[in-house]
């Protein structure tokens, strides 16, 4: 094992192997999908001796569609297990990270939710079991594949959004759900106050919209409601939403085409001021009714720093994601100082290096847990030492 | 690591609780800790040292730093309404009764959430905030009386998780004494890190004593839609069950009850089903009015193409109440035609439906058992209660037999030993069938690190250890 080269595994076997090997030698070991790096992208790790590559880990070990269940091997491209699932009219509510070309592993070690969040519940909501590969190289297995289950702690959705510091994800089993037979997609530009009144009345419907998000770009800002289903529900649903978003006097246009902006809700980070160079993307974090005013403070110091800024917020979730425009870095200090003033933010992408802390912001109450927890899987630190929440 | 703690040891935490708590909040009277030596599943019993009564955190912070002082263990108990011993306490540790902490701290409307104590009783919450709009959605059948603390311990289901979502799923944040005594915070989506919420929610209680929950509410659903199907055949509603599912309804329930259960509803309440019915399939959809008749109209189709031999419709709220009878009143039904049950608790890929039905049936037959099946056919998660008299030593004897070949049939199909009742003592023995060895040893490494003093809950949950408890089916059991 040289330094520099990256090792491909084929199996679980060779991959704790690897991880074994390693960890026997003191090394450290860097696991990377496809390296799309979407979602809180984490300070780089102090040091990674080996990377590992799950490229050759790949493909479905088992789909039973009347189970609505699949198990993927961890290197599998979202977008081929898009593909798979759409052939059997199923789908899994998996973000569009990097256009599709992350990888099972990765997404899930950011743990990035989908657009769907308000509706499907988060990334995690639909982990049911795993294989991993802990800090000694022991295969371990947690849950199962079945839809319900209590048998045992529940390790897989452990390791979701750990950043892959607590093992290397070999395969994962999801539960999954029936595709939509048809989608709506409702936009309603207007002024700011109005757009927020009309987006808290449409969150406060028992009407199951797929997603409930309000849009800032520039001077413009916007409702954007979906509704996923069948027409027999989302027809009335979509016209229902419109007249209310009329009653606040903002006048809804039904897209035709909704796949861009989608995209764009689904994956803000990416495609928010798409033009710009340089970019400072964050991850808001709160109560959902505190978001709004965080963002528009964040809006404040953004402008005082004369740099643009675009924001996205998932109406109903705990989530936001604001991008500024710039390259200086008193403008980047105050922002992630503003943005963390209430409460917590993850820095996704940044003009430049930044470390844990600035990229995590200071560990919560609950760190010391989090710390011996990360003891128990990978004693020997193998597994990215110093990338995660203060330095995990 | 397992707690060693002598007579002299639980004697003076006792003592000193008492000091502190006043003579009427603990308890090592006899007659009392009867009362405590098993929760709903009475498969088994162990009486605890004592019992302890805390009113605030504070209180269960400090029994907890003198157990640890001590090296006593401890267990958090709720309402004890737990079907697999999950809150008994072994080794002559303590019974702390949360009971009376109930207290609903804080709804927050437009966060959608509510911070209670562990003691509230689940259906309490929906209650408090129902002119709201909102509830707390799951709904475990003894959801009037078993609390949030329990709830979260077994990370509970019920009827309405198929489409809902079990507890797990409805946590935000809690708060937990760990075995030193730290009160900490967990969390919870607004805050980056490991998901720790998520870990303690369904660890039985062995990483600490939660104080406090967070759940999340959600709007209640504006229309609701019940129909019961009734099948020539067990084949036949399970075929229907798959087909639902896979057509793209989302139903919020799919409850099925068998030909043994059908009998005893018929039998003991007049309740009457089509001749020849040998499988009722409850489903229900709730959601926006808008498409709601379409959806339940769609699967009430997808129930005659396979074969139904009936199926009605409620009208309004008064006949959805009745057709939820059937599938309330089963459990009392069977009280009816047997002396006692032992339900059962076991999951299995949702398309093994009829193949695990069929083994249940070969099991009791070669054990000379009726078994009554009443189950989450949405799910998978399936209870078979095996029908026997417990005054009849050998009748025990194969229940126990029975029970072990079920769930390992579960296992064998490519299921789980439990679905909503948790592992508890019941079924820790059986987590080495279910698990590779490393399996274990990292879920126990996992309760070493939070746990390193060994007396949360000790013996639950995790094969191995040294104490053998001895395991038979006792009395009547509620279901969850």
């Amino acid at each position: 094992m040289t330094a520099g080269t990256t090792l491909r595994p084929a199996d679980v076997d060779e991959l704790a192997a690897i991880v074994r090997d390693a960890d026997a030698a003191r090394r450290t070991v860097h696991v990377v999908g496809n390296e799309t790096h979407s979602g809180p992208a984490g300070a780089p790790p102090a040091r990674a001796d080996v990377v590992v590559s799950t490229s050759a880990l790949t493909g479905v070990i088992a789909h039973e569609p009347g189970d609505l269940t699949i198990t993927v091997r961890a290197g599998t491209r979202l977008r081929d297990l898009e593909a798979h699932l759409a052939r059997h009219a199923q789908w899994l509510p998996a973000p569009t990270l990097g256009h599709g070309e992350a990888s099972v592993g990765g997404w899930l070690a950011i743990g990035t939710d989908s657009l769907a969040t308000r509706s499907a519940g988060r990334a995690r909501d639909w982990v049911i079991g795993a294989t991993a590969v802990h800090g000694d190289g022991r295969v371990a297995r947690g849950r199962g594949r079945v839809v319900k289950n209590v048998a045992g702690y529940d390790l897989p959705r452990l390791m979701v959004g750990s950043l892959g510091t607590l093992g290397a994800l070999a395969d994962v089993t999801f539960r999954l759900a029936p595709r939509a037979e048809t989608s709506t997609t409702l936009q309603a530009h207007g002024e700011r106050d109005d757009v927020h009144a009309a987006a808290r009345a449409l969150l406060a419907m028992p009407w199951a919209p797929t997603f409930v998000d309000v849009l800032a770009q520039g001077t413009v800002t916007s409702c954007v409601v979906g509704f996923d289903g069948w027409p027999a529900r989302t027809e009335p649903l979509t016209r229902r939403a419109a007249d209310l978003l009329a009653t606040h006097d903002l006048n809804a246009t039904l897209l035709d085409d909704a796949s861009e902006l989608r995209a764009c809700l689904d994956a803000p980070d990416r495609r928010l001021l798409g033009a710009a160079p340089a970019r400072l993307a964050l991850q808001v974090l709160g109560p959902p009714a505190t978001l709004v005013a965080r963002l528009v403070d964040l809006e404040h110091v953004a402008r005082e720093h004369g740099a643009d800024i675009a924001w996205a917020l998932r109406g109903g979730t705990s989530n936001a994601t604001a991008v500024i425009a710039s390259t200086g870095r008193a403008c980047l200090d105050a922002a992630l100082s503003e943005a963390r003033r209430a409460g917590a933010a993850t820095v996704i992408a940044s003009p430049e290096r930044l470390s844990a802390d600035a990229v995590w912001g200071r560990p919560s109450a609950d760190f010391a847990l989090m710390q011996r927890v990360k003891a128990a899987l990978d004693p020997r630190g193998t597994f990215l030492p110093g990338r995660f929440v203060g330095g995990l | 690591m397992e707690s060693m703690s002598t007579t002299h040891d639980r004697s003076a935490v006792l003592a000193a609780l008492t000091a502190r708590l006043g003579a009427e909040r603990v308890t090592s009277d006899v007659a009392d800790l009867l009362v405590y030596a098993s929760d709903g599943s009475t498969l088994h019993d162990a009486t605890p040292a004592g019992v302890v009564f805390p009113e605030s955190t504070a209180e269960v912070v400090d029994i907890v730093t003198t157990c640890a002082a001590h090296g006593v263990p401890f267990v958090a108990r709720g309402s004890g309404t737990g079907l697999s011993g999950g809150a008994m306490a072994l080794d002559g540790g303590i019974v702390v009764a949360l009971n009376r902490l109930r207290r609903i701290l804080d709804v927050d409307v437009p966060n959608r959430c509510a911070r209670v104590q562990p003691g509230v009783a689940n259906l309490a919450i929906s209650r408090a905030v129902e002119h709201h709009g909102l509830h707390y959605a799951p709904d475990p059948s003894s959801q009037a009386v078993c609390s949030i603390g329990g709830n979260v311990a077994h990370n509970s289901g019920g009827p309405h998780t198929l489409k809902n979502g079990v507890t797990v799923n409805h946590v935000l944040g809690l708060q937990i004494v760990l075995s030193d005594g730290t009160l900490v915070d967990v969390g919870g989506p607004e805050r980056p890190g490991y998901d720790l919420a998520a870990l303690i929610t369904g660890s039985e209680g062995t990483f600490g004593i939660v104080t406090e929950v967070t759940v999340k509410l959600s709007p209640l659903p504006e229309g609701v839609r019940t129909a019961i199907a009734a099948f020539a055949t067990i084949d036949d509603a399970s075929h229907a069950v798959t087909s639902v599912i896979a057509g793209g309804l989302m139903p919020a329930a799919l409850e099925m009850l068998d030909r043994v259960v059908v009998a005893a509803l018929e039998a003991a309440f007049g309740l009457t089903f089509p001749p020849g019915a040998a499988a009722l399939l409850l489903l229900e959809c709730d959601g926006p009015e808008d498409g709601l008749d379409d959806e339940i109209s769609r699967a009430v189709d997808i129930c005659r193409e396979h074969g139904a031999l009936e199926v009605r419709l409620a009208r309004d709220d008064n006949e959805r109440a009745a057709l939820w009878t059937a599938r309330k009143k089963a459990f009392g039904a069977l009280g009816r035609i047997a002396r006692n049950y032992c339900t059962q608790d076991g999951v299995i890929p949702r398309t093994k439906l009829p193949e695990m039905l069929r083994r249940v049936g070969e099991i009791a037959d070669r054990h000379r058992l009726r078994v009554a099946n009443v189950f989450h056919a949405g799910d998978g998660n399936l209870h078979p209660c095996i029908l026997f008299d417990d005054r009849d030593a050998d009748e025990r004897a194969r229940v126990v037999s029975a029970g072990r070949e079920i769930l390992d049939v579960c296992l064998e199909l490519g299921g789980s030993l439990s679905g909503e009742h948790g592992i508890g003592i019941e079924k820790r023995e059986a987590m080495a069938r279910m698990f590779a060895e490393d399996d274990l040893a990292v879920m126990r490494a996992l309760r070493e690190a939070l746990d390193p003093l060994g007396l949360c809950n000790p013996h639950k949950v995790l094969p191995g250890g040294s104490r053998c408890v001895e395991l038979g089916p006792g009395g009547k059991q509620v279901h969850a």
